[in-house]
């Protein structure tokens, strides 16, 4: 009460108020009446709710209808209560059947976890989960679930919207894709820089050796130095472009394996005899582990031995003189053999470990002399142990302190087989006069051939094409005909080799195929087209030595 | 009326108007969303707040689905409601606003005839 009012200004003003007071009450009850309001709020048991009168939720139901989202609203057993129709599409059926199913069948099963903390977040707030959504159909898509909990006197409702991320993810896996692509695409490029390089180094001491044969042709120490060399770095080559040939195969899935079942023992005691002289030349020390008894593997020999003489190459290959290199042979819990190359080299620093078996990645030692190398013998050799079944690791202690490569492979059931005899190496004789016929199309290396055969002795004849060389062999009537199955044009190896068989006087003849790849595949078919034997190129001269020195000697003509 | 009281009303009516043209108005409009109704209001109270209250009101909008909790202290019975915080005494006008002369008489600036 003001202090200047009277009473009775009291009691007006109280009137006043009263009147307010009620005639908004009636208004308020008025315009319920009539329907001029759009919701009614009611407190019920502390807990509000705004009754929407209809036509005022219109573009709600609109939104929620029309987006591209599902909505859902859960009860607390799980059970939908509401579904928007872009839900019941996304899962691949009617509102109508989706409206009282559980919900949890519309969640792949290894999405359940997710669900559940997804769920139990949500009583605390709004939270938001990926999960894996289960059509009706059983096909799946990866989705984002958000869901908050409502509240209402009725108990607990779970709202979720759920976002298929089908989209999202398959532009994810492009991105990826396309990162995973470049990175490759430079990763090639470097390589092929360096690739370059490396062919390049042998070329520059042949020439030079070259020169020092013309120069010093009267000099016999000269010229043998200079022929050391060119034959040294020719080995390079040959085995670098091997290696690459092999990497470009295996990555391609090209590599047929020719298994049979082999002792690991007698092959790698062999093998480290092969390398005796290397590492004596190094002043390298060879300790060689292997069990007496022997270790059964199904394997192919040829490619087995490839990969040892590997792990060997690069042990020598990195330890300086003086050191260690190790090969031993053991059983792993009567199921795998173990094959470990040892060195007191250089090691491999922590962070190349992972990459070191993948071709095309740079390796250069820091000590200021690179060695070379491209890691290409590495990744053949885990191609090579994987086709096997097998798998091979590296391990160092770091730089300086040498590295340990571990090869596993599976063993066979033994079953007893009678080791396969070595070939005795036969001691060279006195060479028997035989004719030859080269069929080959590079000039130089027929050529060179040619030069090499007449001075062991024997009469040689060349033709640089098929059909050159079969009239030759008619005139000619060879022993042995060395035919080079690559050749240009459309004469086929079958073709050549048959008609060969069927010309009198050359049945006997011995058709040698020189063939450029040299591998398995290539050598199966040179034999399927009548062939009797396959060298591959660049043919080895101790081989083809060899080969002559064994054919029987045929009649006298 | 006595002489006293029909100065009194006089005094009181003059209170009243001066109060009209010095304080400053405290206005929330509670909605429910988009509705037409809503649009209506604030298109209302916005009108009549430039008129008769320029330069000395506040008015602040709630919708009460976006924010439940802002309409708990006011006891909002229905939506829209137009309430008059400031000055006292708390005012209440429920509908869509449209009739501006109740809205003024709810605000304390119209006398009822």
């Amino acid at each position: 009460m003001g202090i200047h009012e009277t009473h009775d200004q009291a009691l007006r003003r109280e009137n006043e108020d009263l009147r307010h007071r009620l005639s908004e009450a009636v208004e308020t009850l008025d315009a319920i009446r009539e329907g001029e309001v759009d919701a009614i709020v009611v407190n019920k048991g502390g807990l509000r709710q705004v009754f929407t009168l209809e036509g005022a939720e219109h573009p709600y139901r609109l939104f929620v209808e029309e987006m591209q989202q599902g909505a859902v609203a859960l009860g607390q057993d799980g059970t939908v209560l509401f579904c928007n129709h872009r839900f019941a599409r996304m899962v691949g059926s009617e509102a109508g059947q989706v409206l009282g199913s559980r919900f949890t069948q519309y969640l792949s099963p290894a999405s359940g976890e997710a669900w559940l903390g997804l769920a139990q977040m949500a009583a605390k707030g709004r939270a938001i989960e990926e999960i894996q959504v289960q059509r009706q159909d059983g096909g799946q898509f990866p989705a984002s679930a958000t869901a908050s909990s409502i509240q209402t006197p009725q108990g607990n409702l779970l709202a979720v919207v759920v976002t298929d991320l089908t989209e999202q993810k398959s532009f994810e896996r492009l991105i990826a894709a396309e990162e995973a692509l470049k990175g490759e695409a430079a990763r090639k490029d470097s390589f092929l820089t360096m690739l370059g390089h490396e062919l390049r180094n042998p070329l520059a001491p042949i020439r030079n050796a070259l020169y020092l044969m013309r120069k010093g042709i009267q000099d016999p120490v000269l010229m043998e130095k200079a022929c050391a060399i060119t034959e040294h770095q020719v080995a390079h080559l040959t085995r670098l472009v091997d290696d690459l040939l092999d990497v470009s195969r295996i990555s391609q899935g090209k590599v047929q394996l020719k298994t049979k079942v082999i002792d690991l023992v007698e092959i790698l005691r062999s093998v480290t005899l092969d390398y005796q002289p290397v590492c004596a030349e190094n002043s390298l020390t060879l300790e060689v582990s292997l069990p007496s008894e022997p270790v059964q593997i199904n394997a192919d020999q040829e490619r087995i031995v490839q990969v040892v003489s590997n792990l060997l190459h690069n042990a020598i290959k990195f330890t300086d003189p003086g050191g260690l290199v190790r090969l031993s042979v053991g059983v792993q819990e009567g199921e795998w053999c173990l094959v470990t190359v040892k060195d007191s080299g250089l090691g491999i620093p922590q962070e190349w470990l992972a990459t070191v078996f993948e071709p095309f990645m740079q390796r250069r030692e820091t000590i200021g002399r690179t060695r070379g190398g491209q890691g290409l013998g590495l990744a053949v050799a885990k191609g090579i142990v994987e086709l096997h079944g097998g798998t091979i690791s590296a391990t160092s202690a770091g730089p300086g302190q040498g590295a340990e490569l571990m090869i596993r492979l599976p063993l066979v059931n033994p079953v007893h087989h009678p080791p396969p005899h070595a070939l005795a190496a036969e001691t060279p004789e006195a060479v028997r006069r035989r004719r030859i016929l080269i069929v080959e199309d590079v000039l130089d290396a027929a050529t060179t051939m040619k030069l090499v055969l007449e001075m062991w002795g024997h009469t040689v004849e060349v033709a640089y094409d098929g059909r050159t060389g079969l009239e030759k062999a008619n005139s000619f009537i060879p022993e042995i005909i060395l035919y080079d199955i690559g050749l240009p044009g459309d004469l086929d190896g079958h073709i050549v080799a048959r008609t060969i068989k069927a010309t009198p006087g050359l049945e006997k003849c011995c058709l040698i195929a020189m063939t450029g790849f040299g591998s398995p595949e290539t050598k199966d078919k040179a034999s399927q087209a009548g062939f009797d034997l396959h060298l591959a190129k660049p043919v080895e001269l101790e081989a083809l030595a060899q080969v002559i020195a064994r054919l029987p000697v045929l009649e006298n003509r | 009326m006595k002489e006293e009281e029909s100065s009194a009303t006089t005094r009181r009516f003059e209170q009243l108007a001066n109060q009209g043209d010095t304080s400053q108005y405290l206005l929330k409009l509670y909605v429910t969303g988009m509705t037409p109704r809503s649009q209506r209001a604030i298109e209302n109270i916005r009108v009549i707040c430039e008129e008769h209250l320029k330069g000395r009101y506040s008015l602040e909008i709630v919708d009460i689905y976006q924010h439940p909790t802002l309409a708990e202290g006011e006891q909002i019975i229905a939506a829209p409601t137009l309430i008059k915080q400031l000055p006292e005494p708390l005012r209440r006008i429920v509908g869509d606003l449209s009739d501006t002369e109740r809205v003024l008489f709810g605000l304390d600036l119209r006398e009822r005839h």
